[in-house]
């Protein structure tokens, strides 16, 4: 039996989402299938919450969005990290890193 | 500038809201597809990879509601939303939403209107004196009888110790009225204003030519004058050569210095006691001394002996600073008269006041027409009412409205609308409908506005505080009763309100709550109406029919003590005018009494009450004949009483019976000390005359008494002449020349002139007219809501005839139904109406003095007018309906 899926941890989602699009462009599905192959299918992330979440970072200006045929030859609207979402990337990594940090080391040490 | 591209995101969105839905609906079959795709490739039969592919998305339209509510901006696109359905609503009911709208309108605009005028008309500043805001009056009290505090006579001591005490926050300036005879060559008797050095500095008021009242190199006032526009273009040609030149006032030469500008009257517009002209303050003891009346105006002017003292603050926001320091002036009054010996008190015969002293600080402006500080706030509720009356009829209307759509409200919540989003979408409703009411009150109130102040010439603002208040009553009526309802509705099962299987069927609680709520809205507007039509007729001039007409009644008023006539010889003079003018054969009846006088009144037993002034004074001759004033009851004076004969008498009119005596007054024993005297004397009532406008333009308690009680100097003869005032004035003229040439008017005119000289009178008019103009206003809305809710009501019950009527009814059978129905409905409303105006009539009618209950045959006429206007609201609708076929009334609902 599989291991029942989790939420992402709140705020999490525009950080992977970034990180996913770093290397190159990708649209909806690819995110969430990318997504699933990356964390073993953990994370229960629905369509739901990933086109709002897709569609926040667009507004703040962290990614842009324009229509290109996908490998089925079908019109997708791919995601592009901007110069500025590039930052907002490395903002919230260095912020992952010092509060996963943090509480590894507590729960190492206490 | 994360903001930045939020705004642009919201903005493209906003320019093109269609294409933005499309991409986001592209985007998600792409997902779908993708996904489908997916799913096939891996061995799932298409419709398979399909179904389950759809499980996943969790259905397209969730999932772009998700995307919608997520959104910048999202809010202000859910508020757009429930406004354009909020007009979409309001629009599919027009009638209604129409009527709520206009009568709230209505009411708000009789609130602006009335407050805005009375706010001009209480506190509009006097022409001609620069910053009104920063001039302050000074004033010194002591505790009189048990019923307040009564003004002191300040000397010139009491001026110098006030104006040193506060002379760092601004000067002070001190003056003084009187009437004088001058002599300009013409013989004249003028109102004169006696001032200091720094009177027009204080007041800012700017001269015409010439300079200013001057104080002399010896300290000691110069004898000069300024005269006032008025006078100098009446008698003197305005003659701009007129300065430097000497003329004679009681007798002392006086130097003009200069003309007052055109807009300056002094602090107060007060037509009686507008000054002809100013002079120094120390002249006012050198003209005293002159006059074989000593200290005459303590007996008989009501002008002279008043000092008053105003001050010029250097900020307007230094008020405050200035009142605190009031109790420090007072201790400072208190201490100078008891240890320093300072006579703070002009008159030196008055006797001393007890010690306690007050000092009473207050902004110039604030200083108001007494008629209209009493008649103002009595009509002040009167567009409250009509206010009140305009919400119950929106909050009636609303009530049905919501009634009406539980059904939809059901819907909704039946297929998942949360009930927050219903609260808040009736919540915009309401809002939209009280921004429509003051969209459409704005071009009302402003032009209302303007034409009143072409009608008065002074300028009127809404008040903000007035504005503010309405405003959150429409608001808090709108969502009270428009939200209110459907929390009710939304709050219970959906099941109750989905049962009606159509829209247009009524369940027996909600025909039950229609009838209800006529009923309630019929005993409200009568309770109403009656509170002000009480009010309303508290405000009323009496009849503009009642007295003698004012083009026909001539006025001659006279100052003894400008020819210094000795006390004996003044009563011989009046008696003397008043036996020549009544034998004349052009006049109907003369009368003889004293303008503006008042007599100190109290009822018996003595001790009860502590009394109060009431106007009125003595009075010879025909007078209320003269003046066209009916006896009501008892007896008008006879010869005995005016030689004193015992018990002492007099006379009352009808408004002081009715205040004091509950219309009984016939026959009562009243204490009376009349001005300028100081002896009470018991007095009984033996006639009650009418009441009619006086100088003050509506009826006020007065009391009347016998010449004989006491001579004065200053009198008014009253003669109503039998063609016209203007034919009888040389006559008049002629017959004082014969009695005494030295003897001059200081004022003969018609009654007419002297109110067309009054400001107050269009005003005291316009009051009246406004209180009978919002009294219509507040009948016409109730008209309309009861009209608009009752129509309403039937108009809903169409489905229900046309049942009646495909099973045979005919249409007047129906119209006999609601005919009939309407008729109950009156029936119940009125009579619980009746008895709670009469409850509230009679609870005003004890609580303030000066209202009566109002006549039953007003009410009858009210109620009857609105069962006729039920009636109409019943038959009207139903007849429509009537005349629809059945069958596609029952098809279309």
């Amino acid at each position: 039996m599989a291991a029942p899926r989790k939420d992402v941890p709140q705020g999490t989602l525009d950080l992977l989402i970034l990180r996913l699009i770093l290397r190159e462009p990708m649209h909806g599905y690819g995110v969430m299938q990318r997504l699933r192959l990356l964390t073993d299918d953990m994370f229960q992330v629905t369509p739901g919450s990933l086109f709002p979440a897709l569609q926040r970072l667009e507004e703040n200006g962290w990614v842009v969005g324009c229509w290109n045929a996908s490998e089925n030859n079908r019109k997708a609207k791919y995601y592009e990290i901007t110069k500025s979402g590039r930052k907002q990337l490395d903002r919230a990594e260095d912020h992952w890193n010092a509060v996963t940090g943090a509480i590894a080391r507590v729960l190492k040490e206490a | 500038m994360r903001w930045l591209a939020r705004w642009q995101s919201i903005l493209g969105r906003w320019r093109r809201p269609d294409a933005h839905e499309r991409a986001l609906d592209a985007e998600l079959q792409t997902y779908l597809q993708a996904d489908v795709d997916a799913r096939i490739r891996a061995g799932d039969p298409p419709a398979e990879a399909r179904r389950r592919a759809l499980i996943d998305l969790g259905g397209i339209e969730a999932v772009k509601t998700d995307v919608r509510d997520h959104r910048a901006g999202a809010g202000i696109d859910t508020l757009a939303q429930d406004v354009r359905y909020a007009l979409r609503t309001l629009r599919k009911h027009p009638a209604s939403s129409g009527s709520v709208v206009g009568s709230v309108a209505l009411g708000m605009t009789a609130m602006i209107v009335s407050f805005a005028f009375a706010n001009a008309v209480l506190y509009r500043p006097t022409p001609g004196i620069k910053e009104p805001d920063r001039l302050i009056e000074i004033r010194v009290e002591y505790p009189e009888r048990a019923n307040g505090w009564s003004k002191l006579r300040l000397s010139q001591n009491g001026y110098r110790a006030l104006a040193a005490g506060i002379e760092d926050l601004g000067p002070v300036a001190a003056f003084d009225q009187r009437i004088v005879g001058v002599t300009l060559p013409a013989a004249l008797s003028l109102h004169a204003t006696l001032v200091t050095g720094n009177y027009f500095d204080v007041f800012g008021a700017r001269l015409a030519i010439g300079r200013p009242i001057s104080v002399g190199e010896t300290g000691r006032d110069a004898d000069t004058a300024v005269l006032s526009y008025r006078l100098w273009t009446r008698e003197l040609g305005a003659d701009p050569s007129i300065v430097g030149h000497i003329i004679h006032v009681g007798g002392l030469p006086v130097q003009i210095t200069g003309v007052a500008a055109e807009d300056f009257t002094g602090p107060w517009d007060d037509p009686e006691n507008r000054p002809d002209l100013w002079l120094p303050l120390g002249i006012g003891q050198r003209l005293d001394a002159m006059t074989l009346w000593p200290n005459a105006w303590t007996r008989t002017s009501r002008l002279a002996g008043q000092l008053r003292l105003v001050a010029r603050l250097q900020d307007a926001h230094e008020l405050s600073h200035a009142q605190a320091r009031a109790g420090a002036l007072a201790s400072l009054v208190e201490a100078l008269e008891d240890h320093g010996g300072v006579a703070l008190i002009w008159a030196a015969g008055d006797s001393k006041p007890a010690s306690t002293r007050r000092v009473v600080i207050t902004p110039l402006r604030e200083r108001v027409r007494q008629f209209l500080a009493e008649s103002v706030p009595l009509a002040m509720p009167i567009p409250i009412f009509v206010l009140v009356i305009a919400c119950v009829n929106a909050a009636n209307l609303l009530l049905a409205r919501a009634t009406d759509r539980e059904r939809e409200m059901a819907v909704r919540i039946a297929i998942g609308a949360s009930r927050s989003r219903i609260v808040r979408q009736l919540l915009v409703e309401s809002l939209v409908l009280s921004g429509a009411a003051t969209i459409a009150a704005i071009p009302v109130v402003w032009s209302g506005l303007r034409m009143l102040e072409q009608q008065f010439l002074f300028p009127m603002q809404p008040n903000a505080g007035v504005v503010t208040a309405t405003f959150a009553t429409v608001l808090i009526c709108a969502i009270g009763f428009g939200v209110g309802p459907a929390l009710r509705a939304a709050s219970g099962s959906p099941a109750r309100g989905l049962r009606q299987s159509h829209a247009g069927d009524v369940t027996p609680r909600q025909s039950f709550t229609r009838r209800a709520l006529v009923v309630g809205q019929l005993v409200v507007s009568l309770g109403l109406l009656g509170m002000g039509s009480q009010l309303i007729a508290a405000t009323r001039l009496p009849s503009k029919d009642a007295g003698t007409p004012p083009n026909q009644l001539l006025l001659a008023s006279f100052d003894l003590n400008q020819v210094n006539m000795p006390a004996d010889q003044t009563e011989r003079f009046y008696t003397e005018i008043l036996a020549r003018v009544s034998a004349r054969p052009e006049v109907e009846a003369a009368g003889v009494t004293y303008r503006g006088a008042s007599v100190f009144a109290r009822h018996a037993p003595f001790g009860v009450d502590d009394g109060r002034e009431y106007l009125g004074g003595h009075i010879a001759g025909d007078l209320f004949e003269a003046r066209g004033l009916k006896v009501i009851a008892g007896r008008t004076f006879t010869s005995a009483d005016r030689q004193g004969s015992r018990p002492r008498v007099a006379i009352v009119n009808e408004p002081f019976s009715t205040q004091v005596f509950k219309g009984q007054a016939l026959g009562q024993i009243l204490e009376v000390t009349p001005d300028g005297t100081d002896a009470a004397t018991p007095v009984q009532i033996v006639g009650v005359v009418e009441g009619m406008a006086v100088e003050t333009g509506h009826a006020v308690p007065s009391v009347y008494l016998p010449i004989s009680l006491g001579p004065e100097p200053i009198r008014t003869l009253f003669a109503k002449s039998r063609t016209t005032a203007a034919a009888l004035m040389p006559v008049v003229r002629q017959v004082v020349r014969d009695v005494d040439a030295r003897v001059a008017f200081t004022k003969i005119s018609s009654l007419a002139d002297d109110h067309q000289s009054d400001p107050n009178m269009p005003l005291a008019m316009a009051l009246a007219e406004a209180g009978t103009v919002l009294g219509v206003m507040a009948l016409a809305l109730a008209a309309w809501g009861l009209y608009a809710l009752m129509s309403h009501s039937v108009a809903t019950r169409s489905r229900e005839f046309a049942v009646r009527m495909a099973l045979g009814a005919e249409t007047r059978q129906i119209l006999r139904l609601v005919g009939w129905q309407a008729g109950w409905l009156a029936g119940i409303g009125g009579s619980l109406g009746t008895f709670v105006a009469v409850v509230i009539g009679l609870v005003i009618q004890a609580n303030f003095q000066g209202t009566v209950a109002a006549g039953i045959g007003a009410h009858l006429m009210t109620t009857a007018l609105l069962a006729a206007v039920m009636f109409a609201a019943s038959v009207v609708p139903a007849a429509r309906a009537a005349r629809v076929s059945p069958l596609v009334l029952l098809k279309d609902g």
